[in-house]
């Protein structure tokens, strides 16, 4: 007898994907998804049509991002996927939850280089957290729980589902109430209390400790207790170029990111702390810089969900693996009942010394850009969203754009990935339409996924692009002035289209602004435009982000 | 000193499995010596046994990211000198010439002559080494190992375990 779980496939996605809650998918359809798309017309799941299969993961990235749900996108076999492939792993290296569903070719084709056919799941192995491809209908719904679950938890990353369209248009009686077997997979470790005392005895002999929060910050949602903790011991809070927004960075103590373009004043005090706390950072060649002159005379604590994380790139390094927060608050108890009260303590006069000299300094002259960005974050609301592009942009955002709570600052980390802001900030606006999002971009970056501006007019999805537009690849041009004589090669845009007409061709809306005062009015017209609204700001070709600190260099070498 | 290590690692028998553990290998660029894979004493699981030269530190470094694959159960980690090794050697050498008889009584190797003459040796990989630069000054045509596998020895020392 068939009964109501007797359906294909294609079906079974639907109805598995409903059953985790999703209300989205952004995706391209195509020869090997056609299957799945038809039944999408019948099931309750919007669809938001990219215009290239990047931009739809990247999207899916966003409102991930933004929201703290998977974000799901879809893509057919061959070019769909290979398309789709530079999202899923800018959201691998940024341990976003998405979870990406490909389409393949019927199971007689694969490996004879049928059309379209390519190997997804041996070319996503490395980008993804987890790739399956389900060979019979029946494992469908097993493996999109899988997909959830395993995205979702511990340290979260994207999954990848293939499924071949015979196995989509196949029927089978399914069972959506099974549960997955995944003896392996350990989603929360326990902070070991040995562990976590020898880390307390740390902090009470440091005279000069420092908090690192990084994006697994974010993600435990650890703000407030990173804060609490920072409060008790008096120290500064640096943040990782993720980990802007875990902690109001107009808190008192909140001195701004660490980094290849963190902040002078953090910079300083890192360097000269005797005792890093890292909350949910991995310590990254763009944090830290170079390693040995990071650690040299300071002990590091690392506190993270992932055991791989454990002394990976530091050696002075005591691990603490576990959920953040559980680890936090274990260390607070530690700490708060030895504790000395230290306000006044000669590090944090250093502190408060720094923080008021050099706090929104700009260096090396005038700039326009901070100017924009301050701009922007005086007419946002605490809980509006910034995306960025890749480039100077993204370093000036990360200076001087001061990220109020979490999951407000949205930036491709780990990958640099040009092209992820604008289609990130759709996704990021689906996710929490209540909320302004604007993509700060620069005009190299932009032209990578400016397509997807048809998908924000069609769908109805509006944010603000505010281009920075300086005619060049503007980081490289800085890297080409400052590190390499000068010689510039290929960094040279020259004259892009007009972005203000361009949006209008799209049906949004285009301005060139003149001046920071211009810009100011432009900005406060398009908060209230019922599209998206592409501002094009021009910027000096020679403007330097500043304090830079080049690759192999420490970070008490910043060039300022 | 040696810094040739073993890894066991226990994984679901899923398709895939060898290919995401070598590729943490490759990505780093070390080269594997040997893997062995065969199903282990629980239904579902297989047992992958891996022979890599590689220091401590990378080691502990390595056996993390293996665990960290959903389908990997339990690493476990030795140097060689906490293992019991054995290789399969199988030989074919182009005719039964005098003496090969007595190289392979030396080393208790099986010498078979049907149809073909075969030698068939199991035991310590370095035995293997010697027992083929013995057989090298006789015509061999054919050589094949079926690389490492192991066990931990009860008495093993530096022994890192990860996983359940
Ligand atoms: C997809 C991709 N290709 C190339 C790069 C290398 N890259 C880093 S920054 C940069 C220039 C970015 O130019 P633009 O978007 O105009 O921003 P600006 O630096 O001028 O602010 C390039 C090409 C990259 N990060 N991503």
């Amino acid at each position: 007898m068939q009964t109501d779980n007797y359906m294909s496939g294609a079906r079974a996605i639907v109805r598995a994907l409903e059953n985790e809650g999703v209300d989205v998918i952004f995706g391209i359809p195509g020869g090997a998804t056609l299957p799945l798309y038809d039944a999408l017309k019948d099931g309750k799941i919007r669809h938001i049509l990219a215009r290239h299969e990047q931009s739809a993961s990247h999207m899916a990235d966003g409102y991930a991002r933004a929201s703290g749900r998977v974000g799901v996108c879809s893509a057919t076999s061959g070019p769909g996927a290979t398309n789709l492939l530079t999202g899923v792993a800018t959201a691998y290296m940024d341990s976003s939850p998405v979870v990406a569903i490909t389409g393949q070719v019927a199971k007689p084709f694969i490996g004879k280089d049928a059309f379209q056919e390519i190997d997804t799941v041996g070319v996503y192995m490395p980008v993804v957290k987890y790739a399956m491809q389900p060979l019979t209908p029946r494992e469908i719904p097993e493996s999109i729980k899988m997909a959830f679950f395993i995205s979702s938890t511990g340290r979260q990353g994207p999954v990848l589902v293939d499924i071949p369209k015979d196995v989509q248009t196949g029927s089978d009686e399914m069972d959506f109430s099974r549960g997955t077997d995944l003896k392996g997979y350990e989603t929360t470790y326990k902070p070991d209390p040995a562990r976590v005392r020898e880390a307390a005895k740390l902090i009470l002999q440091a005279q000069r400790p420092i908090i690192l929060v990084g994006g697994g910050a974010i993600k435990a949602n650890a703000g407030p207790m990173a804060v609490e903790l920072a409060e008790t011991l008096m120290a500064p809070i640096a943040s990782t170029l993720m980990g802007k927004g875990a902690v109001p960075e107009n808190h008192f103590l909140s001195v701004g990111p660490i980094g290849m373009h963190g902040t002078y004043h953090a910079n300083r005090l890192i360097t000269e702390s005797d005792l890093v706390i890292g909350i949910g950072a991995r310590f990254s060649d763009r944090t830290t810089m170079d390693a040995g002159e990071f650690e040299r005379e300071k002990m590091i604590i690392g506190l993270d969900i992932d055991p791989t994380e454990a002394k990976k790139n530091l050696k002075n390094e005591l691990a603490v693996t576990g959920d953040v927060n559980e680890s936090l608050a274990m260390m607070l108890q530690f700490v708060k009942s030895m504790m000395p009260y230290a306000e006044n303590s000669p590090w944090n006069r250093r502190l408060k010394e720094l923080k008021d000299q050099f706090e929104g300094k700009v260096f090396g002259g005038q700039a326009v850009s901070p100017v924009i960005i301050k701009k922007v974050r005086e007419q946002l609301a605490d809980h509006d969203i910034v995306t960025t592009e890749v480039g100077q942009t993204q370093a000036w955002a990360e200076l001087f754009y001061k990220a109020l709570k979490p999951r407000t600052f949205i930036t491709s980390g780990g990958l640099g990935t040009m092209g992820f802001g604008f289609p990130a900030a759709l996704g990021a606006k689906v996710a929490r339409f209540g909320s302004n999002v604007v993509d700060l971009a620069g005009d190299g970056s932009f032209q990578m996924t400016s397509n997807s501006l048809a998908t924000s007019v069609k769908e109805g999805i509006p944010v603000i692009v505010i281009i920075f537009n300086n005619s060049t690849l503007g980081m490289i041009a800085q890297w080409q002035r400052m590190v390499y004589d000068n010689r510039m090669v290929a960094s040279w845009l020259g004259e892009s289209p007009d972005f203000s007409y361009l949006a209008k061709a799209y049906g949004a809306e285009g301005v060139k602004v003149n001046g920071t005062e211009d810009f100011e009015r432009a900005f406060k017209e398009a908060l209230n435009n019922e599209v998206t609204t592409v501002i094009d700001v021009p910027i000096p070709p020679e403007e330097n982000v500043l304090p830079f600190v080049p690759s192999g260099k420490s970070l008490r070498e910043m060039i300022v | 000193m040696s810094n040739k290590r073993m890894f066991f690692i226990r994984v679901a028998d899923r398709p895939g499995v060898l290919f995401r553990i070598t590729s943490v290998f490759r990505r780093r660029n070390f080269n594997i010596e040997s893997v062995a894979v065969g199903k282990a004493n629980i239904p579902g699981e297989s047992k992958i046994v891996i022979s890599i030269d590689v220091d401590e530190e990378g080691a502990d470094a390595f056996a993390r990211l293996v665990k960290r694959i959903i389908d990997v159960y339990e690493v476990i980690e030795a140097p060689q000198e906490s293992c019991t090794l054995r290789e399969l050697t199988l030989v074919r050498m182009e005719s039964n010439e005098a003496g090969l008889e007595n190289v392979c009584k030396n080393y208790g190797a099986k010498l078979t002559v049907n149809g073909g003459v075969y030698i068939e040796y199991c035991g310590e990989p370095q035995n293997s080494d010697m027992l083929l630069k013995e057989l090298g000054k006789y015509k061999i045509k054919d050589i094949s190992r079926t690389g490492v596998t192991a066990l931990v020895k009860e008495s093993g020392k530096d022994i890192l375990r990860f996983g359940h």
